[in-house]
């Protein structure tokens, strides 16, 4: 059993990075729980929690700041959710390893796309007649720059099947792939940083709910490790919530992307080391 | 200015501001399920710790689905068998309800408030999925 002071510093750690990144925090919980003697299975299960806990807290404060498109969120999580539990029905098939290493070569690749869209900083293409009918446009007070920033959700017939594809690999691999979420609304739907981190971070509960029930009718989830990461993660992820109303959309992006590029190794070695 | 631009504007604040309102509930909703969650769990481990002078709390939850598990745990509370444990349990189930309770939140609002078709039947179909997964056994 894990010393409460290690697990709720590193707890509030994975819930701050969670909130900030939109990836839910268990991109740092996993990894660190693994490291500190817990066995594989229960620390997924335990960061399926996680990421319900930061997604709730952190999306809670982004919905009421206006930051979240809440349509955006509801429409793709409808894909992401709905790939979730055909993943999860595949998981026997395919091998762990091979999807550990074609899951880092992707973030790895979307990793260097996002580098270059960021020097490029190109015109925005028209809103697609879908999108619009999707009524995918929005708008959010913006308190670092000090004024409302509108925006236009666009190629929602890309985001779906996309949404699909990452609610799969969340399935297959027992994570909450918020990385790719937040990629994909990114790179196809144009949205900007701040509402593509917090809108993923509002869908990701759900999708982690999902799978949390799954770890739950296993008996997986041990509560005399949830109770304190859930402490901690809704601290942290708190933290991290005030921070980000008040950053700007480069440095959510570079935050993003420092994580996606952890992320990203993580999977790789995990491929390499046979999960 | 011209007059459809004028009504393009009016409706876009109205739609705004229909937006806005459904931002706070969703807000509001999410902060009450963490909250309770943050409070029963907090309880739960003050609880121990005043009992047994620790805070741990070594205990998997027993494999069945969230609905079972939660009845069991109403009964159990409802029998007046209240201690740590019950309370931990109780704030993890309600961490688990929130996202559930903002998906149906959100469906009942677009169906009632907004009345808007496409995303009241966008919510429902994410509710009926997310309600059959959380059958699996």
């Amino acid at each position: 059993m894990i010393p409460f002071h290690w697990l709720f510093p590193v707890s509030i750690l994975a819930g701050f990075v969670g909130a900030m990144s939109g990836l839910g925090g268990g991109v740092v919980l996993t990894p660190a729980l693994t490291w500190l003697g817990v066995d594989i299975k229960h620390a997924i299960a335990v960061s399926m929690l996680c990421i319900i806990a930061t997604s709730s807290g952190s999306a809670s404060v982004y919905v009421r700041r206006h930051l979240v498109n809440l349509k955006a969120g509801m429409f793709l999580e409808m894909f992401t959710i709905l790939g979730a539990l055909t993943g999860a029905t595949l998981t026997l098939l395919i091998s762990s390893r091979f999807l550990y290493l074609a899951f880092g070569s992707v973030l790895l690749g979307s990793w260097m796309a996002l580098i270059r869209t960021k020097r490029q900083n190109g015109q925005p293409t028209p809103q697609d007649r879908f999108s619009h009918w999707l009524e995918l446009e929005g708008s959010y007070p913006d308190q670092a720059q000090g004024e409302t920033i509108h925006y236009q959700g666009r190629r929602a017939y890309l985001g779906a099947p996309a949404m699909f594809g990452a609610g799969m690999i969340a399935g297959l691999l027992g994570i909450g792939a918020g990385a790719v979420k937040v990629l994909i609304q990114d790179l196809i739907m144009g949205f900007p940083p701040k509402v593509s981190t917090t809108t993923s971070n509002f869908m990701i509960g759900v999708t982690a709910l999902a799978g949390a029930s799954v770890y739950l009718a296993a008996g997986l989830i041990n509560v005399g490790l949830a109770a304190p990461v859930i402490l901690g993660v809704i601290l942290g992820a708190w933290l991290g919530t005030r921070l980000l109303v008040r950053l700007t959309n480069q440095a959510v992006r570079r935050f993003f992307l420092l994580i996606l590029l952890i992320l990203a190794a993580e999977m790789v070695i995990r491929g390499l080391r046979g999960a | 200015m011209n007059p459809e631009r004028t009504q393009n504007k009016a409706a876009s604040n109205s739609r705004t501001s229909s937006q806005y309102k459904m931002d706070r509930v969703i807000g509001y909703t999410l902060q009450a399920g963490v909250l309770l969650s943050l409070t029963l769990v907090t309880a739960g481990m003050l609880w121990q710790w005043l009992k047994t002078g620790r805070l741990r709390l070594d205990d998997a939850l027993r494999g069945m689905n969230l609905f079972h598990l939660a009845t069991e745990q109403a009964r159990l509370g409802v029998q007046g068998h209240w201690g740590p444990r019950l309370l931990v349990n109780l704030g993890v189930i309600m961490l688990m309800l929130t996202p559930y309770a903002r998906v149906l939140v959100s469906a009942m609002y677009f169906m009632v408030i907004l009345k808007n078709w496409k995303y009241s039947l966008v919510t429902s179909i994410v509710f009926a999925v997310l309600t059959y997964s959380l059958f699996i056994r």
